[in-house]
């Protein structure tokens, strides 16, 4: 402990003087909402400009204490606050420890005469955040400031003390979802239209040959913080380069099934363009891939509407390689010695 | 205390039960014991309207189901060797159903007690702050939103909170509207990136200022003058979005619609409150007549209170002097009741979310009420 500086209103002397405020910046202040007697505290320096002590200010009713505390080599306060060394508060006298350049997740001890009480700092400027009320069963001591942030609980019968607070973290808004007037779509954030995205699996394909089996391309509706106001019902496009052959779109979208991810499914059916990519027909492009843009323009039933521009992702086709190529076609299956 | 024991036999399902949690889910359970281990107990004020609280008590693969004690308002409940209920697993949990904020409960160690505060589920998944450690003699145990502290040399023992408040963060806007001028009186609706209510709606009730003309919202339960000699006071209800955050849905789709900001405007009133709604308007006992409905027209006041329909979607209710009410020789206030009904459902729709229909058979949305006292 550096310097102590000790600041006492007489409030016999000046009735009407407010008690001495600690100078302890809002913004990166931690405080125990509420001390009295003995006890002390614990921190992480937070280093701020520089500077390892820790500068403290405690309030006992008029009476105001500040001195600097320092850190050991792991930067950890330790400070203990009783009338030994001039910290503690006088019976009677009740108020708040405020310590500057502090992290989060300093905690106090306020020592009782058969059990202590322990409690977590919290952030200066959340101190004055709306109050809730702490329950009073009866045969118990609440004491707390006025509009404090904690509330110091006491069973005189077994000396149990607590402090519980008054100031808790808020509830976050939940994220909307479901159908317009369940429980879901109510109280909560609805999202933005960019929200919604279009996702294809896979993202790149490789077209079948000859008679093989059309390869598919399932492309997702996903969707985030939104409510339905009635059956989604979707209208697509699949667009692509005039060159481009054999692409087709199941017309109606399926709504996901279960845990499935997403809202809405359509798939998209790859076919052959041998003309395209058979080697022997020595394409031009046959080594290069096209492009084809899927485009969600109508989507009815939710909230928020999908973009004025609607929604599109892409996929790109290939011919298959090669090698892969030439076996299917130009060696006959059953017959490895063609005569032709 | 009432109490149902789910245990899962470990000799039965071996494999299975060694490695799961308890298959019990506490669904509408609001608030938990952040740390719970060993004995103690637990105090709480009840919710609004609940009439039990309940609570789900699991350690390792037994749960316990059961109602708290409730007295007044307040519930309690331990937990002990004796009932059942304490716990020596690290991963034990007690939830609670139908408590408000500002419960609190205590863990009684060998030595020392500790207290601590109850903790809503609703924050469990803010983020959680590292507790600065302050040394080796003294042990900290995590729990779920708390954790337990214990010097060991001297057995004090606490209960540490580590999901802290923060600082009053920027709320997200309401979804509602934007853009309301003179050259587009309509604006635009909000419906994307914004906080939705709850469906809630009120009835407004104004009056006209009779010295500037001003429009004068009467508060609920405020009270309003009867006027003496020929004179009348004419009061506007209708109804408003509460302004928790809605959208219009309408097919007119004017942004405007139920926000209860333009109820003030003389421009835009007619256009901006909820339509497909109608009113019953009471006067309640304590004066000289019985309570009783008073039917819409001029000729059906009682008490000096008439009302009329005429206008779509608005009660037009007149007070004018009643000698049985105020006079030399009686000086008794009315209390008049205007209740709000939307008996169509698909009118709820006309904003998003919908308006809440509190009883579904008759469409009632909300009320309000006005003391006429003598003048």
């Amino acid at each position: 402990m550096k310097k102590t500086v000790l600041v006492a209103v007489l409030a016999a002397a000046v009735p009407a003087a407010l008690p001495a405020q600690p100078d302890c910046p809002a913004e990166r202040c931690q405080i125990a909402p509420y001390f009295a007697g003995e006890g002390g505290f614990v921190g992480t320096s937070a280093g701020l400009e520089g500077e390892s002590e820790v500068q403290f200010w405690v309030v006992c009713g008029n009476v105001t204490v500040s001195a600097a505390a320092t850190p050991d080599a792991d930067g950890i306060v330790r400070q203990a606050l009783n009338a030994g060394n001039g910290f503690g508060c006088r019976a009677g006298a009740q108020g708040r420890v405020e310590v500057d350049n502090l992290r989060p997740g300093g905690w106090y001890w306020i020592n009782d005469d058969r059990n202590s009480a322990v409690s977590a700092f919290i952030p200066k400027d959340a101190a004055g955040n709306e109050k809730i009320e702490v329950t009073d069963p009866g045969g118990v001591v609440l004491s707390r400031e006025a509009d404090g942030a904690a509330t110091y609980v006491k069973h005189p019968g077994s000396g149990r003390v607590g402090i519980v607070p008054n100031v808790v973290p808020a509830r976050p808004i939940k994220d909307c979802s479901g159908a317009l007037g369940s429980a879901a779509a109510g109280d909560c954030h609805l999202g933005l239209p960019t929200d919604w995205r279009l996702v294809p699996s896979p993202a790149a394909v490789t077209r079948p040959t000859g008679n093989s089996p059309n390869k598919e391309v399932v492309v997702t509706l996903h969707g985030e913080r939104f409510i339905t106001t009635d059956t989604i019902a979707a209208s697509t496009e699949v667009q692509h380069h005039s060159d481009v052959q054999s692409i087709t779109s199941s017309d109606t979208a399926r709504p996901t099934i279960g845990s499935e991810p997403g809202v809405l499914v359509w798939t998209v059916s790859v076919g052959a363009d041998d003309n395209r990519c058979l080697p022997a027909n020595n394409h031009p492009d046959r080594l290069n891939p096209q492009t084809i843009t899927f485009l969600l323009d109508v989507l009815d039933g939710v909230i928020p509407d999908i973009p004025s521009d609607g929604v599109q992702t892409t996929f790109t086709v290939n011919c298959p390689a090669e090698a892969s190529a030439s076996r299917g076609v130009e060696l006959a299956p059953g017959n490895p010695f063609p005569v032709d | 205390m009432k109490r149902f024991l789910i245990a899962l036999a470990l000799c039965a399902a071996p494999a299975a039960a060694s490695a799961q949690t308890v298959g019990v889910v506490c669904h509408a359970c609001d608030h938990v014991v952040p740390y719970f281990r060993g004995e103690g107990g637990l105090i709480a004020t009840v919710a609004e309207g609940v009439e039990q609280v309940t609570f789900v008590a699991s350690c390792g693969s037994v749960s316990v189901t059961g109602e708290a004690a409730v007295a007044g308002d307040t519930a309690s409940q331990l937990f002990s060797y004796e009932n059942g209920l304490a716990c020596d697993e690290e991963d034990g949990s007690l939830e609670i159903a139908g408590l408000k904020d500002g419960g609190w409960y205590w863990i009684t160690d060998d030595r020392n007690s500790a207290v601590g505060g109850l903790v809503s589920k609703d924050i469990l998944d803010n983020e959680t702050t590292a507790i600065t450690s302050a040394g080796a003699g003294v042990s900290m145990t995590p729990g779920n939103g708390a954790v337990f502290l214990k010097e060991a040399r001297t057995g004090r023992v606490g209960i540490l909170p580590n999901i802290l408040p923060s600082p009053p963060a920027v709320p997200p806007r309401k979804c509602g509207y934007t853009g309301v001028t003179a050259a587009d009186p309509d604006g635009t609706p909000v419906n994307a990136e914004c906080a939705l209510g709850d469906g809630g709606s009120l009835v407004v009730a104004t009056s006209t200022n009779a010295l500037d003309g001003a429009t004068v919202r009467i508060a609920d339960k405020g009270v309003v003058t009867r006027p003496a000699g020929n004179g009348s006071v004419a009061i506007v209800a209708d109804l408003w979005g509460n302004g928790s955050g809605h959208f219009t849905t309408a097919a007119t789709g004017d942004p405007r619609l139920g926000h209860p900001e333009f109820a003030m405007s003389a421009t835009d009133r007619s256009a901006a409150r909820l339509t497909g709604v109608n009113f019953e308007v009471r006067l309640s006992d304590g004066g000289p007549g019985p309570a009783s409905e008073v039917q819409s027209g001029s000729d059906n006041a009682i008490g000096g209170v008439s009302w009329d329909a005429a206008v779509s979607g608005v009660a037009t209710i007149g007070i004018a002097a009643d000698s049985a009410y105020c006079s030399e020789t009686a000086n008794h206030s009315a209390t008049v009741v205007v209740i709000a009904f939307m008996p169509t459902e698909s009118d709820a729709d006309q904003v998003t979310p919908s308006i809440a229909r509190l009883v579904a058979a008759t469409g009632e949305v909300g009320s309000t009420s006005f003391t006429v006292a003598c003048p």
